[in-house]
């Protein structure tokens, strides 16, 4: 898929930005196949619940290619991304009671060749999701924001609005609190 | 921090150990380092821990939603409603509010109170909407009925 190669260099992207900012269906399109399926999976992982995150990341996605005359070239695109799908979780999450996440485990993909592997596979999984929805939100987002969407810390900072020297305390700290949780068994 | 940093102090920034100053200078130095900031990554067990939480894919839906510019209904929908129910009362505020000021307090505080359950799940407040505005109806109604009473002209 040629529209999405072509987004592997950063002025690639940017002129991507402002063709889909001036109306072009086919950079619009290239955008959203790129970006809907991460800020889906962005929001998965912060709400815990499918639904939601199908929500949030459809609702975010659709604001973000109406509002791109409003983007700011000189921050990095999925910082301000990152920035919007990050506020309209908290406004999810202050929406409603908190769901339990269980229905997640009958949604995610197998990872394992055997069904002994896929137990305990799901396993390892739900305890892994446990000890993240275990975390103050605010370092649930940063452990998001760094270990799956792969941002640094400077984007970090810059997404979340925060000081630089916040966000590292807060990753060290939610690592720490992640190991905590995982227990030693699981602790790297 | 124009050189890469040592292996020991990437080693001493990834557990957390070095001061404010240098943190912050290693930091702002992998932004644009891929080498180091690869080293640190290959570093951090955690990512291997959390690599177990697998999202799942997107539905395709979901996608053709997006590219076709629709909002999810149900936000669209909770949206109509609570202007709906906050145009309601405004506009009962403002019929009320030359003839009785009482009325017109209640519908602020209503005006509140509906900003306050925003946050709110759906029940809560469609039942909440609906009994402010059967409030303000019925207070409106009694104020108009007593109206005459107030300035003495007896029925």
């Amino acid at each position: 898929m040629r529209a999405l190669e072509i987004l592997e260099h950063p002025d690639d992207e940017a002129r991507l930005i402002a063709r889909a900012a001036d109306g072009d269906p086919s950079a619009r399109d290239a955008l959203a196949s790129r970006w809907t399926p991460r800020i889906y999976r962005f929001a998965w992982r912060l709400l815990g619940h499918d639904q939601d995150a199908q929500e949030v990341a459809q609702d975010v996605m659709v604001r973000i290619l109406g509002s791109l005359d409003r983007y700011d070239p000189s921050r990095k695109f999925s910082t301000w991304v990152y920035a919007i799908a990050r506020n309209a979780c908290i406004d999810e999450q202050r929406r409603r009671i908190r769901r339990p996440s269980a229905p997640l485990v009958g949604e995610r993909p197998d990872p394992a060749p055997s069904p002994v592997m896929r137990v305990f596979e799901a396993r390892r999984a739900d305890r892994v999701r446990e000890a993240l929805d275990a975390l103050p939100a605010k370092y649930r987002e940063v452990l998001v924001l760094y270990h799956f969407e792969h941002l640094k810390y400077v984007e970090i900072a810059e997404a979340l609005d925060l000081p630089l020297g916040t966000v590292m305390n807060r990753i060290f700290r939610a690592r720490r609190r992640m190991r905590d949780l995982l227990g030693e068994e699981d602790a790297p | 921090m124009s050189r890469c940093p040592s292996r020991g102090t990437l080693d001493a920034f990834a557990d957390g150990q070095l001061g404010d100053h240098e943190a912050a200078q290693v930091a702002t130095h992998l932004d644009h380092c891929p080498m180091c900031e690869g080293y640190l990554r290959q570093l951090d067990p955690l990512d291997d821990v959390l690599a177990a939480l697998d999202a799942p894919e997107p539905p395709p839906d979901l996608l053709a939603a997006v590219r076709a510019g629709r909002r999810p209904r149900r936000r669209l929908a909770l949206r109509i409603g609570m202007a709906a129910i906050g145009f309601a009362l405004v506009s009962a505020g403002i019929s009320s509010a030359a003839s009785d000021p009482a009325i017109a307090a209640w519908v602020r505080l209503a005006l509140v109170l509906l900003d306050d359950v925003t946050a709110r799940p759906v029940v809560l407040r469609a039942a909440v909407g609906g009994v402010l505005i059967v409030s303000t109806a019925a207070l409106a109604l009694a104020a108009r009925r007593l109206a005459p009473v107030r300035r003495g002209a007896l029925p």
